[in-house]
């Protein structure tokens, strides 16, 4: 099965790519300015917001991203939450109890992208948000209160002060000098953390254990709040996330040409429910200058096909795309088209994905395909 | 007179922190949870005490811990300590 799906998975890079590679002229030159923006901007979408990266959208603090490399509009943007930068001036934000009222800035994520040709030469910007009107994915406002958690965890607590409170007294009883008795207390708290960060009983006292029945039970417990943890989590990014996101691009000039508001909604986990609408505004020059409106929507399930580590490693998504050309449609151009698309995402490293996304156009039977790479810089960890 | 300092980075404690206060010659020991990051003063009668402080770290957070007073012996190991695991506890004896 495995054979397969790699032999599957490889197969269809290699069509991708070499599709992309020798259509990608003739593909580029006949679509128009809007339509590659649209793509461009779904690519991107699609880049940001799916499951496997939907959390490097809103808790990144800084991202850095190189778009479209094989094609001719070459970017190089920066993103970045509000949060990071209010972090930046005030480390205090990060404690829990301001934290937890920073959520406008948790949730806002703003973007600034400059637009090159294939010579590298400036043809623009793009600036934008990004803002999660529901978040209910948040994990580091994770309360596991209501849980099962509790009845792990405090057992165990209290199992450990026993012994260690037994054990403190045990030293403190022999009259030992200070010296001594810091370097065994000392001892003993080094032997609790290689319990909770290596999962062994070896660096504790041996008195430690006296009158403990079932000094291994330590270690399950821990096991299983791992386990116990791990499904909350789980949970928890299966719940909704809505985000509401504009963007608006110029030309050389600084004149703004291109304006974009996009909504997006996710739910479950396998399959991951996707959802995206939104309006796209865009000049282009035929014989004079056209502002054209685009309404589009798309929908699909996204799916991991490998996951190791509790990672995704690799992605799919199938998904169908409506767009419809609300003004100044150009001679010969239909008001809409409906596409059945898919994406098939590649995580490189922690920060890496590589993205290949394939489209196919119902009406007339086109395909489509297109390379991105995205790099995540995992920015500040501040306390 | 003592205070005992837990702050939370990182994000919010999953479960409340527990706080064990055990004096060592008797049974008068105290236990209390709190929801979040706190500055306690604890008025401990004079004695030897272990304390302990426990609990389960935000993802990827972490938490400080330090107790600060006046202290007729420690507190030892040390005053003050970060964890980082996902779960921690530490422990303190003093003598007031």
């Amino acid at each position: 099965m495995k054979k397969t799906l790699i032999i599957c998975v490889l197969f269809f890079i290699f069509i991708s790519l070499t599709y992309a590679q020798t259509k990608k002229d003739s593909i580029q030159s006949a679509i128009t300015s809007l339509k590659k923006e649209k793509i461009s901007s779904l690519i991107k979408n699609a880049e940001n917001l799916k499951s496997g990266n939907y959390k490097d959208v809103l808790y990144s603090f800084f991202q850095l991203a190189a778009k479209d490399l094989t094609g001719q509009n070459k970017s190089f943007g920066f993103n970045s939450t509000l949060f990071a930068i209010k972090l930046k001036l005030d480390s205090t934000l990060n404690r829990d109890y301001n934290l937890k009222n920073q959520n406008f800035a948790r949730n806002f994520q703003f973007n600034f992208k400059l637009n090159l040709d294939t010579a590298f030469k400036f043809k623009g910007f793009t600036s934008g948000f990004t803002f999660a009107i529901v978040n209910q994915r948040d994990h580091q406002l994770a309360d596991f209160s209501e849980s099962y958690l509790g009845k792990v965890l405090y057992p165990l607590l209290d199992t450990i002060q026993k012994q260690s409170s037994a054990y403190t007294a045990f030293i403190v009883n022999q009259n030992l000098s200070r010296e001594k008795r810091v370097a065994l207390l000392t001892e003993m708290q080094s032997g609790i953390d290689s319990l909770f960060t290596n999962y062994t009983l070896s660096y504790l006292p041996e008195a430690f254990f006296n009158g403990l029945k079932y000094p291994a039970g330590l270690i399950s417990s821990l096991r299983k709040i791992d386990v116990i943890s791990d499904s909350l989590y789980k949970e928890l990014d299966k719940k909704w996330l809505w985000t509401i996101k504009g963007n608006a691009s110029s030309n050389k000039t600084g004149r703004f040409n291109r304006a974009n508001l996009e909504t997006i909604i996710l739910k479950g986990k396998k399959p991951e429910l996707d959802i995206r609408a939104g309006v796209y505004y865009a000049d282009t020059l035929v014989k004079s200058r056209l502002s054209r409106f685009v309404v589009y929507s798309s929908a699909g399930f996204n799916l991991p096909l490998l996951i190791t580590k509790r990672t995704n490693i690799i992605e799919f998504k199938p998904y169908l795309e409506y767009t419809q050309i609300l003004k100044n449609l150009l001679p010969n151009e239909e008001n809409y088209r409906f596409l059945a698309n898919a994406d098939l995402r590649f995580r490189i490293t922690e920060g890496l994905w590589l993205p290949l996304t394939l489209k196919y156009d119902l009406k007339n039977g086109n395909f489509l395909g297109f390379l991105n790479v995205s790099i995540n810089l995992n920015g500040i960890n501040s306390n | 007179m003592i205070t005992l300092k837990v702050t939370i980075n990182g994000g919010i404690a999953p479960l409340p922190i527990k706080v064990y206060v055990d004096n060592l010659a008797t049974t008068n020991d105290l236990r209390f949870t709190r929801d979040e990051s706190f500055e306690e003063i604890l008025n401990l009668q004079p004695g030897k005490y272990s304390i302990m402080v426990g609990g389960k770290n935000p993802q990827n957070g972490n938490t400080d811990i330090s107790l600060t007073g006046d202290f007729k012996d420690g507190p030892d190991p040390q005053s003050s300590f970060n964890r980082s695991t996902p779960v921690f506890s530490v422990l303190y004896f003093i003598e007031i």
